[in-house]
């Protein structure tokens, strides 16, 4: 069954390529945008203040436009409505469609977010420890943000209200991850960020779930 | 009273302007939020009783309607 | 016997007519002490209290800010508990207690940033510093905005109801874990912070006026809270009998 479920959800993700390059397309724009526009912040000797924040805010952002799309086309083709009721385990219904959805965007930035970081002028040393902030906060980003995904899904502007429910979930994750940037930087021990990322992500994977399962009949009835 | 004279107190020290603008708003919206409560208790009201009395009209109305048919009748 | 007679209050709880009844007295009560502790605390702790030996006469607005602060995350904490009841028990009464308490919720939570930064100008010299207490109470301010957004968004009522229940309780959970990690975030990034941390222990006189405005703002928002229920009730059940006979005065609930 599992295994259904995910050639399913692959054979989607490669129909709608749109909806994974769109928001890595986003991410290297933006921080583009940044290099231009603010050069001193980062061309100087000493590894950049700001690249650690900026990056990490740069993936918060890309993860909401990302987000955008995580039910929208299911919901109004009605697949979604189908999928649910004829799922035996819901539950895992929805977590193989945020897995799914991490993989196509954030353990994509997790990748890319090394090199993106160094054209913010991150700093060398500070580069593993980048990646590793990524992959274990990412996931957290896609477990909340279907939280918030699943509850606004239907409206027809749902992208600010999905922005207002979605970043202050965001927040413990752009602290703890951009501070781990910052700490590997400054030559700091990384693993107090590392505990918390990993916590807030397992925390957000036990509850995370059952409120998108919520969101998702709340919608479907709304429409 | 810590205060010497009512001038003291408000002047609180050169604090006074920070003190009573947050005192002032304070009670603004306290004072604000107490009566946009009360006014929709009031709407509230206002609303069903209306509703009520074009009910009891509407009523009223079909009675003497009834009436006015049998008085013809006769 | 007591389990059964407390299912019974439990249910009776869920009915709009019986709260309405039950709440008719409360409203006065509550109303009549926060004038009373308002007036009293604002007095006191204006005039007599002593000033502080570091900050003068500005820690006066700590008898509003404090206050202020405290309601602003209790009345969000309050719509996450109506929420998880809510959506457990389907009580509908839960979505009227949430529909009060966010207009207030939000108004108090500004008043909260608003005098804080009013009491940081002369005191600490800034209008406003990122610090752990600030960002906190700015994010639950965006907690507010984003259920009021979600009520709006939402023409259903029933629906409308339960998105609120998930997105207070969902919030509810958060508010602990942006404390935590906003308080983590200061003390690594310490700017002029609001040297609230360094609090020496205050003698009574400077907190008793505390206390009896922190209470005056509990019975303030108990009064407003109850008032717009009441109101949201009679809304609600319009076609109702009993509320044909309490408005014209035929009958109580």
């Amino acid at each position: 069954m599992i295994r259904g479920a995910l050639v399913r959800e692959w054979q989607v993700l490669l129909r709608a390529k749109g909806a994974v390059i769109n928001p890595l397309a986003f991410l290297l724009l933006t921080t583009m945008l940044f290099v231009i526009a603010a050069p001193d912040a980062i061309t100087t000797d000493e590894a950049s203040a700001v690249a650690p924040g900026v990056l990490w805010t740069l993936v918060l952002l890309t993860q909401l436009l990302a987000l955008d799309s995580m039910y929208r086309r299911d919901f109004d083709s009605g697949v979604l409505e189908q999928t649910l009721v004829s799922a035996q385990v819901p539950f895992v219904t929805v977590l193989i469609r945020i897995f799914m959805q991490w993989l196509s965007t954030g353990f994509i930035m997790a990748c890319l977010g090394p090199v993106l970081g160094v054209m913010l002028g991150l700093s060398f040393q500070a580069l593993p420890a980048t990646a590793l902030a990524l992959l274990l906060g990412t996931p957290a980003l896609s477990l909340l943000g279907s939280v918030g995904a699943s509850v606004t899904v239907g409206f027809n502007r749902g992208g600010v209200i999905l922005a207002l429910l979605v970043l202050p979930l965001f927040l413990p994750t752009l602290v703890f991850g951009a501070d781990m940037v910052m700490a590997a930087q400054a030559g700091r021990s990384v693993m107090p960020q590392v505990y918390a990322l990993s916590l807030i992500s397992l925390v957000a994977l036990a509850l995370a779930p059952f409120a998108t399962l919520a969101g998702l009949k709340i919608s479907l009835e709304m429409q | 009273m810590y205060f010497d004279s009512f001038a003291e107190f408000l002047l609180m020290g050169k604090h006074g302007f920070y003190v009573w603008m947050a005192y002032g708003i304070t009670a603004a919206v306290l004072l604000g939020s107490w009566l946009s409560a009360r006014q929709a208790f009031v709407n509230a009201k206002q609303q069903i009783a209306r509703q009520i009395e074009l009910a009891d009209r509407s009523a009223s109305v079909t009675n003497r309607d009834r009436e006015g048919f049998d008085e013809s009748e006769t | 016997m007591l389990g059964a007679s407390l299912k019974r209050l439990w249910h009776k709880l869920g009915s709009p007519r019986w709260f309405f009844s039950l709440t008719t007295p409360w409203v006065t009560f509550f109303g009549w002490s926060a004038a009373i502790l308002l007036l009293w605390g604002t007095i006191w702790g204006l005039a007599y209290a002593p000033a502080d030996y570091q900050q003068g006469n500005s820690f006066r607005i700590m008898y509003v800010h404090v206050p202020a602060a405290m309601l602003a995350q209790s009345l969000y904490i309050g719509m996450g508990v109506a929420g998880f009841i809510g959506l457990v028990w389907r009580m509908k009464l839960t979505d009227v207690a949430i529909s009060a308490c966010l207009p207030l919720g939000m108004v108090i939570t500004a008043l909260a940033l608003f005098s804080g930064s009013v009491w940081g100008r002369p005191t600490w010299g800034s209008w406003w510093e990122w610090d752990g207490r600030t960002v906190s109470t700015l994010v639950l301010f965006f907690l507010y905005v984003g259920i009021y957004a979600l009520r709006e968004a939402i023409a259903e009522a029933e629906l409308r109801a339960r998105a609120s229940a998930l997105i207070a309780m969902v919030g509810t959970i958060n508010i602990p874990i942006i404390k935590y990690s906003v308080e983590w975030w200061n003390t690594l990034h310490q700017s002029a912070s609001f040297g609230l941390t360094q609090k020496p222990a205050m003698p009574s006189e400077m907190w008793l006026p505390l206390l009896v405005m922190v209470l005056g703002f509990y019975c303030f928002a108990g009064f407003v809270v109850l008032l717009r229920m009441r109101s949201e009730i009679l809304q609600r059940e319009m076609n109702a009998r009993w509320v044909g006979d309490w408005i014209t005065g035929r009958g109580s609930p």
